[in-house]
């Protein structure tokens, strides 16, 4: 799969550019909120691993553009959190279109699974 | 505790220091007065007693003398026996005159009658009133009986029309032949009114005159208070009325307080009269005698109770001039209370009042400075607080970044696309791996005490059964297992449904398990996880054989940054914080938490969650 990676933390978005070739898929990594709309908007991707908590440009952001320009609909879009989130928030992203919520520190074989399901939808 | 206010105590000490004074001197007095007036009232009535007694004496020693020489007058002497003798033209003529000249006795001297009786009491000669008039009380054969002895004074007697008589005879000698008796009859009322006996000298003063004739006393005065005629009824002698008058007619004499014929209460004075052998009171009622002091006793009164309204009125005013500005002090110490500082008293009134309200400015001011520098250093201390928890919130999660890379490569390592590991290697890997998740377990445990200490802890309440919640704990704890040689158990029943935050309890089970691990023994540990309902809660337990925990540290086992052995903390990697957060949720969620423990065996932590739990 082709997947595209916004994480603000660079060594962070490399580990899961990393963790993720292991699983045989192919990534892109940003680590800027405003470039990543950008990508999405210009390419397509399987899936897409967007950190919730950014500078500037958050995931939430991103996520607002694209229900905005009516983009979520074919987005296959897993968030990654590193504060606790209400359970309100996950429905609230879920209601968004998000697919998948996921707690950070993340594991290898979480994210596979997570991935899995999505390939599986 | 008393309670009494400065108006009462004011009041009440000005009432006594008036009121006591006057109470002692007044009783004194009143005490003096009285005994004053009893000397004074009886030696009056002594006086009285004295006279009335003289003027008897006199009056009738008087009458006497009078009859005596009546008898012995020559014209009389020389006729007397005429009336004694048969009619002639003579006697006659004598007896006219005799008769004459007892009429003009009779009217010089006011007698009622005068009688020339024979020895057998027939009369010869009657002037004034019959004989046969007298009443047959007591008879007057007897009456007359009476006077056989000489010169002679009768008792009492009376006529059918109760007019009440006295009679003085002599015997009638002719040639050494007693030929009969000669007697005046004395109207006993005349004698009183003429002696003054009847003057009532005052509203209730009295002079009462009895006699003892057999064994009844009779008054033989018309009495001031009772209509009886006089010697128409005797005196009671078995009720303790009359005293005086029973004494005196016995011939005793004596003064002071008794009861009259009516019950009331007197002062008298009494005597007897042995010549008429009658007894002479002089009363007056206590009442009247005393009237005077009574009057003092009122006034005294007066005084009291006007002296006890002027120390009330005193009182109050005086307790006002001293409360009021204590009232002052009291309303503003209130204001203050309510954090109103700006309360400066007037400082008027005498000297220390000035001083006291100058003084309570004062710290009224200074107390103001005071609240205003802690506000400023709460309000500080809160914004510090504030940073501070929020500077440890953001480190928690910025340490969470750099952790999701190292747990993240730690695991990738594991893979063999990465490239082949030696032992040595692998090793390491396992320690880097193990410490970060240590690590990771830290600051959730960091971040959940926080959120707990400022009440942010939201959670997601779901339904779920407790075999499910054992199983998900289960499968998420088994890793921990693999540090030693653990059996690791579940035991709960079918059907039991709770309302909880699953990933909340997840942390509790985490953190309890977590204890269990370190403390098991190397090989041969056991972890057991239970969930049993128990009425309206579910009943957890997470049970191990480790170590055990002594005695005397269960007491601060759910405090914060407590452990059971200092040392364990580098060895375990705990922060300390692991029970106190499942105190801190599951309190929160309305249950309780406990530990049993015996040192070497096991230890069993329980907890309850009510099975329905809302966030308390």
């Amino acid at each position: 799969m082709k997947i595209l990676i916004i994480d603000d933390n660079e060594s962070l978005a490399i580990m899961f550019s990393r963790m993720l070739e292991l699983g045989g898929h192919k990534t892109i990594a940003s680590n800027d909120g405003r470039n990543g709309l950008a990508l999405i908007q210009k390419e397509k991707f399987d899936v897409i691993v967007l950190d919730l908590s950014m500078p500037e440009f958050s995931g939430y952001d991103i996520l607002d553009a694209l229900e905005k320009d009516d983009m979520m609909k074919d987005k296959k879009i897993i968030v990654l959190t590193a504060t606790a989130i209400t359970q309100e928030q996950i429905d609230r992203l879920k209601k968004q279109g998000v697919k998948d919520v996921l707690k950070k520190p993340i594991r290898p074989d979480v994210i596979n699974e997570a991935l899995k399901n999505i390939a599986g939808q | 505790m008393v309670n009494y206010s400065t108006n009462t105590l004011v009041i009440s000490t000005l009432v006594l220091v008036a009121v006591i004074p006057i109470l002692v001197f007044g009783a004194y007095s009143l005490d003096d007065e009285k005994k004053a007036i009893e000397r004074q009232q009886l030696t009056n009535l002594r006086e009285i007693v004295d006279s009335q007694k003289d003027k008897t004496m006199i009056f009738f020693n008087e009458r006497l003398a009078d009859i005596s020489v009546t008898s012995e007058l020559p014209f009389i002497r020389d006729n007397i026996h005429v009336l004694f003798e048969n009619d002639s033209e003579k006697d006659i003529q004598t007896k006219e005159s005799l008769q004459s000249l007892f009429r003009n006795i009779l009217n010089a001297y006011n007698y009622e009658s005068i009688w020339v009786v024979d020895n057998d009491l027939n009369a010869k000669l009657i002037v004034g009133r019959d004989i046969a008039d007298l009443k047959p009380l007591p008879s007057p054969s007897s009456a007359l009986e009476q006077m056989k002895v000489g010169l002679y004074l009768s008792d009492v007697y009376t006529y059918t029309d109760d007019v009440v008589e006295v009679f003085v005879s002599v015997p009638i000698v002719v040639d050494d032949i007693q030929l009969g008796y000669l007697i005046y009859d004395i109207d006993t009322q005349l004698f009183f009114k003429a002696t003054l006996f009847e003057l009532q000298l005052s509203d209730t003063g009295e002079t009462v005159v009895v006699q003892k004739q057999n064994d009844d006393v009779f008054f033989i005065k018309q009495l001031r208070f009772d209509d009886a005629r006089p010697l128409s009824k005797p005196i009671s002698t078995d009720a303790e009325l009359a005293i005086p008058a029973l004494e005196s007619s016995s011939g005793i004499s004596g003064f002071g307080f008794s009861t009259d014929y009516r019950g009331e209460e007197i002062l008298a004075a009494w005597d007897y009269v042995p010549l008429t052998r009658w007894g002479i009171v002089a009363k007056i009622d206590t009442s009247e005698a005393f009237a005077s002091l009574e009057q003092k006793q009122r006034d005294i009164i007066i005084v009291i109770i006007s002296l006890t309204v002027s120390a009330f009125v005193a009182g109050f005013v005086l307790s006002r001039i001293a409360t009021n500005p204590l009232m002052k002090i009291r309303d503003a110490a209130t204001q203050i209370t309510k954090k109103n500082y700006d309360v400066a008293i007037n400082p008027t009134g005498p000297a220390e009042q000035k001083t006291i309200a100058i003084s309570f400015n004062e710290m009224a001011k200074s107390l103001k400075e005071n609240q205003k520098i802690i506000e400023s250093q709460i309000a500080q201390l809160k914004l510090t607080d504030k940073q501070k928890s929020e500077f440890s919130t953001m480190i928690s999660h910025e340490l969470k970044t750099p952790l999701s890379t190292i747990i993240g490569y730690s695991e990738m390592l594991k893979d063999p696309k990465m490239g082949e590991l030696n032992k040595e290697q692998e090793i390491a890997i396992d320690e880097i791996r193990q410490s970060s998740v240590s690590l990771e377990h830290l600051i959730g445990n960091i971040l959940t005490a926080q959120k707990i200490e400022q009440a942010q802890l939201s959670f997601n309440i779901e339904k779920t059964s407790v075999k499910k919640l054992l199983k998900q704990a289960y499968n998420r704890l088994l890793p921990l297992m693999s540090e030693k040689q653990i059996e690791f158990l579940t035991s709960t029943e079918e059907d039991i449904v709770i309302n909880i935050d699953k990933e909340i309890m997840m942390e509790v089970f985490s953190n309890l398990v977590q204890n269990s691990v370190d403390f098991v023994p190397a090989s041969g540990g056991r972890i057991e996880m239970t969930g049993h309902s128990k009425n309206s809660d579910v009943l957890f337990s997470v049970i191990d054989n480790g170590i055990g925990i002594p005695k005397k540290k269960l007491r601060n086992l759910f405090k914060k940054y407590y452990q059971i052995d200092t040392s364990m903390t580098r060895k375990h990697g705990g922060s300390g914080l692991g029970l106190a957060i499942c105190k801190g949720i599951i309190e929160g969620f309305g249950g309780k938490i406990w530990v049993e423990s015996e040192e070497g065996k096991r230890t069993i932590i329980y907890f309850t969650i009510p099975k329905k739990s809302g966030i308390k």
